[in-house]
């Protein structure tokens, strides 16, 4: 059984392997199909202030500069490399290493992502079990059409209407950025206090998006715990509810990881709106100006960290699911 | 019985959890007390997508505008224009030009130190003029921004002199090069190779009013301290900050910036208790129709130009979009307050006669069953119109889109974020497009780049725009411009639909003595960021940051307070349901 069950985690991380080279390549193709190139963003455009007049030589010495001018497989070929490096150039908008700016970036994201995962998916047990528990009650009825409602503001409406309300009308929270540019903090717990105030707002907003998902899915899984035999068994002698609900929990729990891990994706996703809402330093709002600019090597690099945290936490949590239940390996 | 013993624990559960909270935020409140007398002054670039400028260095700054800006205050180039537009020694005490406007020569101030300590000479204006000319091709600033091209040669006389020789005579010479080239210390220059990549704190080290604490490009903020030793005086404030903010509107009202750059609906949404000083200025940012010259068979006849011209209400465009924020286009193309404009030029007022009267005698008068024109081989008059989808852009293409199906001529909607736009136009693979930019305040920029920015070959025009290049005589210069203008309304190579005015809010409590500059900074920036209002302004007394910071404390505990307790309640409900 455990041989099968290393059998199976080397397998998937196969599988995971081949996916993140597939990433790789979309990543290389999909910005350069698209029209506007990174050059009209340094030698001016329709947007910038001042129309910039640029000669055919100064193209020619910037596409070379940025080996733009190479065949395409030529150019993939080297990004490939690179990329096991963790080499993923220059760039061309903030004008240094990719990874200088995704290593600031980075903690931002995984710190914003990260709590509003741990908050989402603690509450959206807590309340489903209990949902489930008292299935057709009026607090069920209640649940089942206020989490819908949370997944169905899209991300930058809600964040707009919280910075209003809480950022703005009470005063409670920062409206922007992740810190207090430029205070003078009195020790660690004032530094803390600052990030948390500025990371309350963006994270209950990506956990209200994240949320209704595991609630409504851990209401399914239980409710369907709740009808089977060994509930009405544990009933039957008298097991106090706490008890039962722990079994329930425990026997709902892997297609609820399961469910995370996929979420994360969306997640991501997610994170690009309230970033952009909230000016929240991470790697969303970096993604969305990158994209405007064009700047494929920032785009790039970011895809490609972003999908390696997914992918990394997919198989942790593949990994986790073959621990807590003995068939997942088995099929 | 059960429950209160419940509610006692949770009150008790809160009580702890705010003493601890409480004694997070005390020493704060405490210490914010060092920094009463600092006069901090924090300002925003409004809401564009990035506050993010790039290094403030003369060949690593973001290549706009507000790039230029943030590398101004640490860097002063020859001269400067003051309000009205004149312009004011800065490194140069005073200067001249020989009659033939070949040799301008420039008298330095003395007494002047770099931030590092290091002395001001003529050998770093020679140094710098060179340097800049010798690293064009390796930063993209280098070639667009400094206008190094007309330079022939730099020579310093003497310590304090130096005589700049042009290739040919060059009428913008003090607008477009002596007041935007930064004069960079050839101390700390002359050994970098690739300036593009040179990111120390040296690199900032100028001659500035502001010297560069912290540039943070993940903040997206800046930091600059008072040049105190500044030799126009020392400026009125001790710290400037730049900071990006999620909603400007609510970020001055809440003081977390103190000023910033605004749209008109942006002003309109502050009132009277915000104790705002607002300013407009013109913005030199215009919206207009861009045709594809000569690709398209149809748009390349200036009979249909014009006649779309006529159909075009722009007043009412201008009314719709801007709200009153802007004024209505010129077919002369410049805008009315700038002192190089033209009245005198062909008008087209709105006249849907006209324009049908046009396109009937220019062989479009059969038309279809849906109204639409039809060509001479039976094809409808329809063309896609791109546009990027901010809400302006897609304002103005629905009325260009309304308008134009009075006089019989279908438009396609295809919109595109600006990149998608701008790759698209530049590929030739588009029929129209609205576009809007900012259009530079001296003809050299604003017109003699119409061949490339539409398209538009005239012989006359190109021979025109050379012309007033090398004119010295400002009047004779200014009759060349005019004559520029007369043929652009005649050709309706674009249509300049609208200009956008520019806005500006200040507390009042902080700096007041901003303005925008006439024919703009750094060769043309229209922005209220001259870094004059910093020396010649006022300080208001003090915008009290210790209180402010002890309230902002004050106010995230009782938030971070706030949420537990919520968080606390939820959890006494679902326990309680428990039992």
């Amino acid at each position: 059984m455990d041989r099968k069950r290393s059998g199976h985690i080397i397998s998937r991380g196969l599988e995971y392997a081949i996916t993140f080279f597939l990433i790789l390549a979309i990543n290389f193709f999909l910005p350069r199909v698209m029209p506007g190139g990174p050059l009209l963003s340094i030698t001016g455009s329709q947007s910038a202030d001042l129309p910039v007049v640029i000669d055919e030589e100064m193209k020619y010495k910037l596409m070379e500069y940025y080996h733009l001018n190479d065949p395409l497989h030529i150019q993939f070929i080297h990004y490939i490399l690179d990329a096991l490096h963790l080499d993923f150039g220059y760039s061309i908008f903030y004008n240094v290493p990719v990874v200088d700016i995704l290593i600031g970036r980075l903690p931002w994201t995984i710190l914003l992502m990260g709590t509003a995962l741990v908050f989402s998916t603690i509450f959206g047990i807590i309340i489903g079990l209990e949902s489930a528990w008292k299935r057709g009650e009026k607090l069920d009825h209640a649940l089942l059409v206020i989490m819908p409602f949370f997944r169905s503001i899209p991300a930058f409406f809600l964040g707009a209407i919280m910075i209003f309300v809480f950022g703005y009308k009470t005063g409670w929270f920062p409206t922007s950025g992740a810190i207090t540019p430029y205070m003078n903090y009195s020790g660690f717990s004032d530094y803390a206090l600052d990030i948390l105030s500025h990371l309350a707002l963006p994270m209950l907003c990506l956990a209200a998006f994240e949320m209704p998902g595991t609630y409504l899915l851990v209401r399914n899984v239980c409710v369907q715990q709740l009808g089977k035999p060994y509930v009405l068994m544990a009933e039957a002698r008298g097991l106090k509810d706490r008890t039962i609900k722990k079994h329930v929990l425990i026997n709902s729990i892997v297609p609820v990881i399961n469910q995370i891990a996929a979420m994360l994706g969306f997640m991501v996703a997610g994170t690009v709106f309230i970033e952009t809402v909230f000016s929240y330093p991470g790697m969303g709002l970096l993604v969305y100006n990158s994209f405007i600019e064009r700047d494929y090597p920032v785009l790039q690099g970011a895809f490609i960290f972003m999908s390696l945290v997914v992918l990394a936490c997919n198989y942790a949590a593949d990994i986790a699911c073959s621990y807590i239940d003995g068939r997942t390996g088995q099929d | 019985m059960k429950l209160s013993k419940r509610s006692i624990s949770l009150f008790i559960s809160l009580l702890l959890v705010s003493t601890v909270i409480a004694a997070l935020f005390v020493p704060a409140s405490a210490s914010g007390e060092d920094s009463t007398e600092e006069r901090v002054f924090t300002a925003s670039w409004g809401t564009s997508s990035t506050a993010d400028w790039g290094f403030p260095s003369p060949l690593t700054f973001y290549p706009r505008g507000p790039g230029y800006i943030m590398t101004s205050y640490c860097f002063d180039a020859l001269v400067w224009p003051e309000e009205s537009g004149d312009f004011t020694g800065l490194l140069a005490e005073s200067w001249e030009s020989s009659d033939d406007g070949l040799e301008w020569t420039f008298h330095l101030r003395e007494g002047v130190t770099w931030h590092d300590g290091e002395p001001f000479t003529a050998d770093d204006v020679v140094f710098t003029m060179d340097y800049i000319k010798g690293k064009a091709s390796i930063s993209p600033i280098g070639s667009s921004w400094y206008n190094t091209g007309v330079i022939n040669s730099v020579e310093a006389l003497d310590e304090h002199t130096v005589v700049i020789t042009l290739n040919y005579p060059y009428a913008p010479f003090m607008q477009q090069v002596a007041a935007v080239i930064p004069i960079m210390p050839e101390h700390i220059w002359e050994d970098v190779e690739d300036p593009s990549k040179y990111m120390e704190d040296e690199a900032a080290i100028g001659t500035g009013p502001f010297i560069l604490e912290d540039y943070d490009t993940d903040q997206q903020s800046y930091k600059y301290t008072a040049n105190k030793d500044y030799f126009l005086g020392e400026p009125i404030i001790d710290t400037l900050i730049y900071v990006k903010t999620s909603d400007v509107v609510i970020s001055l009202k809440t003081g977390e910036v103190d000023e910033s750059g605004l749209t008109l609906d942006q002003v309109q949404a502050l009132d009277e208790s915000d104790n705002m000083e607002v300013i407009s200025g013109p913005g030199y940012w215009v919206y207009r129709l861009r045709f594809n010259i000569p690709s398209n068979t149809i748009l390349n006849d200036t009979t249909v130009r014009q006649a779309i011209y006529y159909s075009l209400n722009c007043s009412d465009i201008e009314s719709r979009v801007l709200h009153g924020g802007g004024i209505e286009g010129n077919p002369g193309y410049v805008p009315p307050y700038s002192s190089w404009y033209n009245p005198d030029v062909t008008q087209y007022e709105y006249d849907i006669e006209k324009a049908n009267q046009i396109l009937d005698d220019a062989g479009y008068s059969e038309t279809n069953s849906d109204g639409i024109r039809l060509d001479s081989e039976g094809n409808p008059l329809e063309f896609q119109l791109l546009y990027s989808s901010d809400q302006q852009s897609q304002r103005i293409a629905e009325l260009v889109q309304t308008y134009l199906k009075e006089i019989g001529i279908s438009i396609t909607l295809k919109p595109g974020d600006t990149k998608t736009v701008d790759g698209l136009v530049g590929a030739g693979n588009f029929d129209l497009a609205i576009y809007s930019h900012g259009t530079s305040t001296d003809p050299a920029r604003m017109l003699n780049s119409f061949p490339t920015s539409t398209g538009w070959n005239n012989s006359e025009f190109m021979a025109l725009a050379e012309e007033q290049m090398s004119t010295m005589d400002e009047d004779e210069r200014k009759e060349l411009v005019d004559k520029m203008q007369v043929l652009i309304a005649d050709n309706v190579p674009t249509i300049p639909l609208m200009y956008r005015n520019v806005y500006s809010a200040t507390s009042k409590d902080t700096v007041t003595g901003f303005f925008y500059t006439d024919g703009g900074v750094g060769g043309g920036v229209p922005t209220e960021y001259n870094k004059l209002v910093f020396i010649y302004g006022t300080w208001n007394g003090d915008n009290d940051d210790t209180a402010e910071g002890t309230t902002e404390n004050a106010a995230s505990s009782i938030g971070i307070l706030g949420s537990v307790a919520i968080l606390a309640c939820t959890f006494i409900l679902i326990r309680r349901g428990n039992s």
